[in-house]
């Protein structure tokens, strides 16, 4: 004969079953997703993996731009100098718009510290050919003649990875160096660097 | 007196605890009742639950919509070939996002739909390399009553690299060369082994067709690593010489794909084991002709898929699956013990003596009853099974031959020296920095296979061998008197794994396989040439005497899993030659 304390056993147990898998209710966030928003282009990316992200972007260039106005060659100049941009290397595993770097270098310059440097717009040498020759032929009116200015600096860049994946985790090291080239001499008058290491495990459901 | 009070006092023991067990069945048939009427009476009307569902299906579609916002048409208006691929992105979300960009970018690679493949691939690529951590599909997928296929598609390293591949060559194709070698170095890493696979089974980061297209991208680039990286790409590659070293002014990188990429499957009780099946790349040799112009000739592909997939080493999920098969295989024992336990209860309550009170018994049964059902129905809910999906369409063998075409229309010509098949293509340069022509000839593969099948006999077995081991022997098929012929033939090296063909009774058909001092697996697929019908046998056994004896199951494998269907003996009758 079941004693009745023993009986409620199995009523507990199937209450306790049933509040268990009612409770058990899948919850979801944001199920109806989330409305365009702007962020801080300094803050980190939803779902950033272990690559380049704006968060590093600004980190390298404000470092760059302020280390660019404190070496002797810029900062002791009695003219601003003329410095144009040349293309930033990209020896890393992750495809990236390279010129992204040297063109904030050149606009956090240019509106913080307008009078120190002068950049030329060599990317755009094509275009302001084809205006000159135009005005020298008569075509279209001057108010000007004007030489094309030399460069003093070339600024550029080269992005060098090391990465590593295992079942352990990722790793990815990023080396960014600028550096600022004597177009007379090809002599290095500045150059600077910042790392960032970023280390990461995904879901076991991916490994 | 003391006789009568110890009879009376368990009497009245039982009485009392009957009528308290009668209070608190009372008690819960009420608080049940109560709760019934309170949670209808608060329950909303017919037309409030459908608003409801209405707005929640709406907020689902719009959630799904945001999800996959990258990958649409900018236009909104998706040509008609990849319309019906769309509509599914729309449906699934992220859950299948990677694999129908994939599907997108060839239809669209197919149709010069340059900057479209370039959207969807990009979207793929930023899925595949962005942190899962934290991932909620993949939480989901981890728990015990979901499926491993509700986490978002990923797919497995091989099939990730065609994504990093077809975006690689695209960047080449614009003469962006370090971003392309960019997306070739991430695609490189994507092969990785498991936490828990064996020194010798490391098979991590031998994609040669990343190092390859890397030290291509090097040689564009003028960069002197470019060594390095063709250096790696030999070590890599699954023939030596299929990694050529050409002149830096190359104008074309020409990829040949041939036959159809290894497939997925389930085995184990609950389908909780992912499994391949090798694919029908030939990986054999290949000679490129342009214009009837001999162009390069190599002994084998740079990569086979089969061979990616069949190395792939465990994954780590595996120990998730495993455990929740353990939790259903537990849950179902608790059922059953619980079930068992209400059936001695009922058996107990219907042998009890007339007069005697059975009550207890009978109710005890039912609860029991109600446990069982409930501990089975959490069994067959918990879901252990792997997931299957897959990158499609995959080709199996990969060739990749840089060359100079001439401007306008090149008739390039793929062939098997060994078989004479043929794969002919007009190739138009572009003039792009680099142009990329991508052929992929799904019956390359097979067509090569027949022919080597045909010249395959008992007798050759060993004959035919150049470098590798064969074993002949027989296998006994339950329902069949007679035994049946069993070889195998392992060509190249058997390290651990080998690629080779079986021979059961007169068909011949490609195998794969592994073998150490004690283990012994083969795995083949039987096509019949007659009528469309594939077999697929798996040899599992142990190998005895350094592998000079074989023995153990032969399986059936169906897409409920692996069936025992016989047993195999064999013996070594040719060994490595070198």
């Amino acid at each position: 004969m079941f004693s009745p304390p023993l009986l409620r056993l199995p009523f507990l147990g199937l209450l306790s079953v049933a509040v268990a898998l009612g409770c058990a209710t899948t919850t979801v966030e944001n199920p109806g997703g989330v409305e365009p928003r702007r962020v801080d282009p300094g803050s980190a990316s939803l779902g950033e993996g272990t690559g380049i992200g704006s968060q590093d972007l600004q980190q390298v260039t404000d470092k760059m731009s302020r280390s660019i106005l404190s070496t002797p060659a810029i900062a002791n100049a009695t003219e601003p100098p003329t410095i144009a941009l040349l293309p930033v290397a990209n020896d890393t595993r992750f495809p990236i718009n390279k010129q992204l770097f040297t063109m904030r270098i050149k606009a956090m310059l240019n509106t913080q510290c307008q009078n120190k440097v002068r950049f030329l717009a060599r990317d755009r040498i094509e275009a302001i050919e084809n205006e000159r020759d135009l005005k020298r032929e008569g075509l279209v009116g001057s108010s000007s003649d004007k030489v094309l200015l030399g460069v003093d600096y070339f600024l550029t860049g080269e992005l060098t990875g090391l990465s590593q994946a295992g079942s352990s985790g990722q790793s990815d090291y990023i080396l960014y160096t600028f550096r600022l080239i004597d177009a007379e001499s090809s002599l290095e008058v500045w150059e600077d660097f910042e790392e960032i290491k970023k280390e990461g495990l995904e879901d076991v459901a991916y490994r | 007196m003391a006789q009568s009070s110890e009879g009376k006092i368990p009497m009245m023991t039982a009485g009392r605890n009957q009528s308290s067990y009668r209070l608190t069945l009372a008690f819960f048939v009420v608080f049940s009742l109560a709760f019934v009427v309170a949670a209808s009476a608060a329950a909303p009307s017919y037309k409030e639950r459908l608003d409801r569902k209405e707005q929640r299906e709406k907020e689902a579609a719009a959630a799904m919509e945001a999800q996959i916002a990258d990958i649409l048409p900018p236009d909104g208006q998706p040509t008609a070939d990849v319309a019906p691929l769309y509509a599914q992105l729309r449906e699934t979300g992220n859950n299948n996002a990677v694999s129908l960009c994939y599907a997108i970018a060839l239809h669209a690679l197919s149709a010069d739909r340059i900057e479209e493949a370039i959207r969807v691939l990009d979207a793929a690529f930023a899925r595949l390399e962005a942190s899962s951590a934290g991932d909620e599909s993949a939480e989901k997928a981890r728990g015990k009553f979901h499926a491993e296929e509700e986490k978002s598609f990923r797919g497995e390293p091989y099939e990730q690299v065609m994504i990093y591949l077809l975006r690689g060559l695209l960047y080449m194709r614009e003469g962006d060369f370090e971003n392309a070698r960019a997306v070739f170095r991430s695609g490189a890493l994507r092969d990785r082994s498991a936490l828990d696979a064996k020194e010798e089974e490391q098979y991590q980061d031998d994609l040669a067709e990343m190092d390859y297209l890397e030290a291509l991208c090097d040689l564009k680039l003028g960069d002197a690593k470019a060594e390095d990286a063709f250096k790696f790409a030999h070590d890599h590659a699954r023939a030596e010489d299929a990694i050529l070293e050409p002149a830096g002014d190359f104008n074309s990188v020409v990829i040949f794909l041939s036959g159809v990429g290894p497939s997925k499957y389930r085995t184990g009780k609950y389908n909780q084991f992912l499994r391949f099946s090798p694919g029908s790349g030939a990986s054999g040799p290949l000679r490129v002709l342009v214009n009837d112009n001999p162009c390069s000739e190599v002994s084998g592909p740079v990569d086979s898929m089969t061979f990616q997939a069949t190395t792939r080493g465990g994954r780590e999920i595996d120990a998730v699956l495993k455990g929740k098969a353990q939790f259903k295989s537990g849950a179902s024992f608790a059922g059953d013990i619980a079930l068992a336990a209400s059936a001695g209860a009922l058996a107990a309550a219907s042998s009890a003596a007339p007069g005697q009170d059975s009550s207890g018994a009978a109710a005890a049964s039912a609860a029991l009853g109600l446990v069982g059902l409930v501990a089975k129905g959490i069994s067959a809910a918990a879901n252990p099974e792997a997931d299957i999906r897959m990158l499609s369409p995959l080709h199996d063998d990969i060739y990749i031959v840089p060359a100079k075409l001439g401007d306008g229309s090149n008739r390039v010509i793929f062939e098997c020296p060994e078989t004479g098949i043929r794969s002919e293509h007009s190739l138009v340069c572009a003039q792009k920095p680099c142009d990329i022509h991508l052929v992929w000839d799904a019956a390359f593969g097979a067509q090569v296979e027949r022919v080597r099948r045909a010249k395959f006999g008992a007798a050759e077995l060993a004959e035919s061998m150049t470098h590798g081991m064969a074993w002949q022997g027989e296998a006994a098929f339950e329902g069949l008197k007679e035994k049946v012929a069993l070889a195998l033939v392992a060509n190249g090296e058997v390290e651990e794994s080998w690629t080779g063909y079986a021979k059961l009774g007169s068909d011949v058909c490609p195998c794969t396989g592994a073998i150490d001092k004690k283990n012994f697996r083969a795995s083949f697929r039987e096509t019949s040439d007659l009528a469309d019908v594939t077999r697929q046998y798996i040899l599992l056994g142990k190998s005895k005497r350094s592998g000079k004896r074989l023995e153990g199951t032969v399986f059936y494998v169906r897409d409920s899993g692996m069936l025992p269907v016989g047993s195999f003996k064999m013996k070594s009758i040719a060994t490595d030659k070198d």
